[in-house]
């Protein structure tokens, strides 16, 4: 009877701790190649943010927003990493502009290329570029892909690009 | 001799002691009359003594004027004497107050006198018999008197029946002079001290008062002189001599009132040495009367220490009171000082720049009279040739001649006197002569104030003054921080100003030789090699010469605004620091004018410094605790204000360098381009460019390049070695502009064109036979990051791309614009011609230097690092040189920043250049991402306003200004002025490079 409730407790032990040995494991995988450094930029699945800190059962990252989000090292192994930040410092960036109703459609992609242009925050070291697409329910967007220069300007580059291209749209 | 108090006193005394009494008081009157009248004669007198003259300057002024008005002398010569009567009444007065506040001894007549008066005491002392005086006691002495001990009490009663009943006689005796040393050498000083307070305050108070006379006596001329204006008359002698009497004689009684006060004051001094003299002489009767009698000692020595107490307190008591003279003197000596300053300093404006830059422009318009008139005279003579009667051979060669004859004065005479006017030593040492004439006013200034703040002075009669509250206001050092530091500062760009006037004519006679020398040499070669007739070509030379005439008539009345401008600034700017000057002076305290030399003479913790010198006593050290705290304080400071290394780096250099050689090293691009002729590669392309376009093929070139790398000394080299016989017309972009309509009309002067659009203009242009290179410098300054900035560009692009046929397009534009234009518009795409300067080489840097250095005509000497010349000075100028690419990675205008930083000494015409000092630019590389791009976008535009910054950004205006200002007190960004109220910030030349370095690490730029 004791042999069986230990080895009962053990199983629950085991179960229990998987994840934290699952992290720890792939913690030590990557003592021998490493996706990114504290540092990077990345993007793992639906977060994103600036690597703080690789611990044995988590990665720290701080969001924009300044939130420290911890994602736990086996989910990371599990997840797309995408590095958005070069060793430029540079981010990539893609937003979607939307064409007002009533104003013409190349005009629109024209006006997001030109704010885009005009921004003071923009990478000149990725490409840029702004074209039209249609989205979910059939309505036509302007998606604009480019970089900013600096990770942490990215709001204020996104901000940038909506005024000038909404001035640009509706000056006469 | 007693008087009547005395005499009731001695009655009942035995008669030794009356004749003592007697004698004392006849001597103590003596003393007293000498106290009395050396005061008058030395202390209270100076008050009359001013009083009296004032007086007597003020009726003699007035005198005089009577007198002129008499003579029948205009209302001007009038006001004139009034004016210089007042100045010579202000200035006889301001050196009799500067007297006393720089005089080391105030009220010294008082303290002789009562010093006199204590040594006539001690010599009544000493005449006074010093044996024992032995006297009968009289009645009074054996009366139970309060205070008596039962043994006195007891002793009285034994002796009073034995007196009375039996006869017996009881003597005393005492030392006569004992008393009278104690009466006169300890207690009367002590009483003295009220009389002392009394002089004192009377000598203040009647130098206040007669402050406030001249005062009056000013507001008095003032009112006259009004008086004078109002008056309709321009003779009526009798009703002016009646006016002027009337101002004569209205001060009379001020006068006699404050004569009224001196004698009231003198009165009541008098009134309280007569006081104090009968007190004493009771004092003295009363002890006499008693001492040796049973109960009282028969000794009374005075005690030696508390006579000299009782003198020195004396002496303070006068001492502060001399204080608070020479504060108070100091106070009102300061306010006349700096009304001298102000005046010393307009005088030295205008004798110095103010007349220079009227001289200037009045030299500027007689050079331009001459070349109008013979443009008149070939515009005259072309008219005729289109009139008819004259051959074509004759037109010609009147056309050859009249060209030969404007070309030469244009492009040679007027070229040379105009840049011989701009090198003349009136405008090149202008600064070191106003430097000169400033240090001569400062050393000329009285170097300290000894004053008492307006709020410690005493306000009401019976002050006893307590421990002087005297300042020390440093005068000279604060004139000298705002004249010699602030307002030199304003000034330097004066001389510079100068000389853009002289530029700006010496440009328009040079566009104006290039229009005549195209325009008739057009009508003479297609007369010659084309055949046609003078009424096809002449009309069209007319026309062109006429807008060139226009020009030149334009551009001398900007030269005139320029030349106002100039005399604008620089009234304001002194009127400005005398403002602040006189504000600084009479309103400030005088920690607060500490405060303000050490902000700018640039001590690190000078204010936190300055505070002990006023509250601490000099010499004691600071507790260690509080100096580990002011070290904290000053190394977060420093930590804070890294920057602090380059402010002021250009006024460091002014203060060292004489403008007549810094002058040479302006960044401006040298003429003279030798230097650059090594760069066969870059004027091969250019060679090859215009050999391209000469066929026809569309040939632009765009010269791009970092601030500072030899683009327009390039373009100055091609235009002697690859361009020479071409028509060339060149316009350098000096500030940002983007609009259209401020655009096309350089283009159309430039294209010598009519159409007022660009569209017109490029029909114009590419239908025309004419051909010529046009060099476009700065380019970078035709676009805007903002929304819009970028149509003007795009338009030129397409006007280059559609003119490029007849014109040969030549651009220079700064690195980083053409980075992000090229990403932006695709600039490559429009010129044929590619051409980067780089950087300049250790060798072209060195011909850079060494090219403006011989144009001064110094020697050159290079420095050991002992500081000796040194002995091998081909090798310590290898080593000087190769420091200099190193440290300023081929940028010139930081070369010659390092170079002019090098100048150890200028004298006996030669220059000494020690090693170079590299700058600690650490700092840049913690500055915030927000400053970093706001340079970013500085060093991309070339210069930007805050309109324009504002419009990039997206801010309010406020917030932009705000930004700007930063960098610039920071010392990264500097602000030229571009006209009344346009301004622009560009990055400090000096370090261009560094940010652009930074930039690139933080990738802000390409």
């Amino acid at each position: 009877m004791t042999i069986y409730a230990l080895l009962l407790a053990l199983a629950l032990l085991v179960w229990c701790s998987t994840g934290v040995l699952r992290n720890a494991f792939t913690r030590l995988v990557w003592h021998f190649k490493m996706p990114f450094q504290p540092g990077d930029y990345v993007s793992i699945g639906g977060v994103g943010g600036r690597v703080e800190k690789i611990g044995w059962q988590a990665v720290q990252l701080r969001g924009t927003s300044g939130d420290l989000i911890s994602v736990a090292n086996a989910l990371v192994s599990g997840q797309p990493v995408v590095q958005t930040v070069a060793d430029s410092g540079s981010q990539g960036i893609e937003m979607h502009l939307p064409v007002y109703g009533d104003r013409d459609e190349t005009r629109a992609r024209l006006a997001a290329m030109e704010a885009l242009l005009l921004s003071p925050y923009l990478a000149l070291d990725r490409p840029f570029d702004a074209a039209l697409e249609l989205g979910p329910s059939g309505e036509t967007l302007v998606r604009v892909r480019a970089g900013v220069f600096d990770a942490s300007q990215r709001v204020l580059f996104e901000s940038s690009i909506i005024e000038t291209y909404r001035a640009l749209l509706y000056e006469k | 001799m007693v008087k009547g108090e005395l005499q009731r006193a001695l009655i009942g005394l035995p008669e030794e002691v009356g004749k003592l009494a007697d004698g004392l008081a006849e001597k103590l009157q003596i003393a007293n009359g000498d106290l009395e009248e050396q005061l008058l004669d030395e202390e209270l007198w100076s008050s009359v003594d001013l009083l009296q003259n004032i007086g007597i300057k003020h009726h003699q002024l007035f005198d005089e004027v009577a007198d002129h008005i008499r003579a029948g002398e205009s209302r001007d010569a009038i006001k004139e004497c009034v004016r210089e009567g007042r100045i010579a009444i202000g200035d006889w007065l301001f050196n009799r107050f500067k007297d006393i506040a720089m005089g080391q001894d105030p009220n010294g007549g008082a303290r002789r006198a009562f010093a006199n008066y204590l040594q006539a005491l001690e010599h009544i002392c000493r005449e006074s018999p010093s044996a024992m005086l032995i006297v009968e006691q009289h009645d009074a002495l054996f009366a139970p008197a309060r205070g008596d001990s039962w043994a006195v009490l007891l002793a009285k009663g034994i002796k009073r029946p034995l007196r009375t009943h039996m006869g017996m006689r009881f003597t005393r005796e005492f030392a006569p002079s004992e008393l009278a040393q104690f009466y006169l050498l300890v207690d009367l000083p002590r009483h003295l001290l009220g009389i002392a307070n009394m002089v004192g305050e009377a000598e203040f108070f009647l130098l206040r008062r007669v402050k406030s006379l001249y005062e009056e006596l000013a507001s008095l001329y003032n009112l006259f002189l009004a008086e004078l204006d109002e008056k309709q008359s321009e003779t009526n002698s009798e009703e002016w001599v009646a006016s002027a009497r009337r101002v004569r004689d209205e001060i009379d009684e001020s006068f006699k009132l404050v004569g009224a006060e001196v004698m009231k004051y003198y009165e009541d001094i008098r009134r309280a040495l007569g006081r104090q003299e009968d007190d004493v002489l009771l004092r003295w009767i009363d002890a006499a009367a008693r001492r040796g009698a049973i109960g009282q000692g028969r000794r009374m020595r005075a005690d030696e220490r508390m006579g000299q107490e009782a003198k020195g307190e004396l002496d303070l008591r006068l001492n502060r009171w001399g204080g608070y003279l020479v504060g108070y003197a100091g106070v009102y000596t300061m306010e006349l000082e700096v009304a001298r300053v102000q005046n010393e300093l307009r005088h030295a404006i205008d004798e110095t720049v103010l007349r220079i830059n009227k001289r200037l422009f009045q030299r500027l318009q007689d050079e331009c009279r001459p070349v109008r008139e013979a443009l008149g005279q070939t515009l005259e003579a072309l008219r005729q040739c289109t009139r008819g009667g004259v051959s074509s051979e004759q037109v010609r060669k009147e056309v050859d001649d009249h060209r030969e004859q404007l070309v030469t004065l244009c492009n040679t005479d007027t070229q040379r006197r105009l840049r011989s006017i701009a090198a003349s030593g009136e405008i090149s040492q202008l600064m070191d002569v106003l430097a000169e004439r400033f240090r001569k006013l400062v050393e000329g200034t009285v170097d300290k104030f000894q004053i008492i703040e307006l709020d410690d002075l005493p306000m009401r009669e019976g002050f006893v003054p307590g421990e002087v509250p005297l300042k020390s206001a440093p005068m000279r050092a604060v004139v000298r921080t705002y004249i010699e530091r602030e307002l030199t500062h304003r000034l330097a760009d004066v001389n510079q100003s100068m000389i853009a006037q002289v530029e700006a004519v010496l440009q328009s006679v040079e566009q104006l030789g290039q229009t005549v020398d195209f325009s008739l040499g057009t009508v003479s070669v297609e007369m010659r090699e084309v055949g046609k007739q003078p009424e096809e070509l002449v009309g069209v030379a007319l026309s062109r010469l006429r807008r060139a005439e226009e020009k030149l008539v334009a551009d001398v009345k900007k030269t005139e605004a320029l030349n106002a401008d100039v005399e604008k600034k620089t009234i304001a700017s002194v009127a400005d620091v005398a403002r602040r000057l006189r504000q600084m002076i009479l309103d400030e305290s005088v920690v607060e004018m500490q405060r303000q030399i050490n902000r700018s003479s640039g001590k690190k913790g000078a204010v936190r410094k300055a505070k002990p010198s006023v509250t601490q006593p000099q010499g004691s050290p600071p507790k260690p605790k509080e100096k580990a705290r002011a070290e904290e304080e000053e190394y977060g400071k420093a930590a804070v204000l890294g920057y602090e290394v380059i402010l002021d780096l250009q006024q460091r250099i002014d203060e060292k360098v004489p403008f007549a050689y810094r002058r040479l090293f302006r960044t401006a691009p040298l003429e003279v381009s030798d230097f650059l002729r090594g760069r066969s590669l870059a004027l091969g392309a250019i060679e090859s460019a215009v050999r391209r376009w000469s066929q026809g093929g569309f040939s632009a070139i765009a010269l791009v390049g970092e601030q500072g790398s030899g683009k327009t000394s390039l373009i100055n080299c091609a235009m002697e070695e690859k361009l020479a016989g071409i028509p060339i017309v060149r316009h350098r972009i000096r500030s940002s502009l983007t609009q259209m309509e401020e655009f096309v009309p350089v283009l159309k002067n430039l294209l010598d064109g009519r159409a007022d659009d660009l569209e017109t203009l490029r029909s114009e242009v590419e239908r025309s036979n004419t051909r010529r290179i046009v060099i476009l410098e700065d380019v970078h300054q035709l676009y805007l990051r903002a929304r819009g900035g970028l149509d003007l560009l795009r338009a030129l692009l397409e006007f280059i791309d559609a003119t490029g046929g007849n014109v040969l397009w030549i651009v220079t534009i700064d690195q980083y614009a053409w980075q992000y234009l090229n990403h932006a518009l695709s600039l490559s795409r429009h010129f044929a011609f590619l051409i980067e300067t780089g950087r300049l080489s250790r060798g072209e840097l060195e011909g850079a230097i060494m090219a403006r250095h011989q144009a001064t005509g110094y020697e050159l000497y290079f420095l050991d690092k002992q500081g000796k010349r040194s002995q091998e000075q081909e090798a310590a100028r290898e080593e000087f040189f190769n420091a200099m690419s190193r440290v300023c990675a081929g940028n010139v205008f930081s070369a010659i920043y390092y170079w002019l930083q090098s100048v150890q000494t200028v004298a006996d015409n030669a220059v000494e250049i020690a090693s170079i000092e590299e700058l600690k630019l650490d700092f840049l590389s913690s500055l915030t991402v927000e400053g970093m791009l706001s340079l970013g976008m500085v060093i991309q535009h070339g210069s930007l306003s805050a309109e324009h910054y504002a419009a990039i950004f997206h801010m309010p205006l406020i917030e932009a200004n705000a930004r700007l200002a930063h960098l610039q007190r920071m010392g990264m960004v500097q602000q030229s002025e571009l006209g009344s109220d346009k301004r622009e910030y560009s990055v400090n030349p000096l370090l261009y490079h560094p940010i652009v370095v930074e930039l690139k690490r933080r990738n802000i730029v390409q």
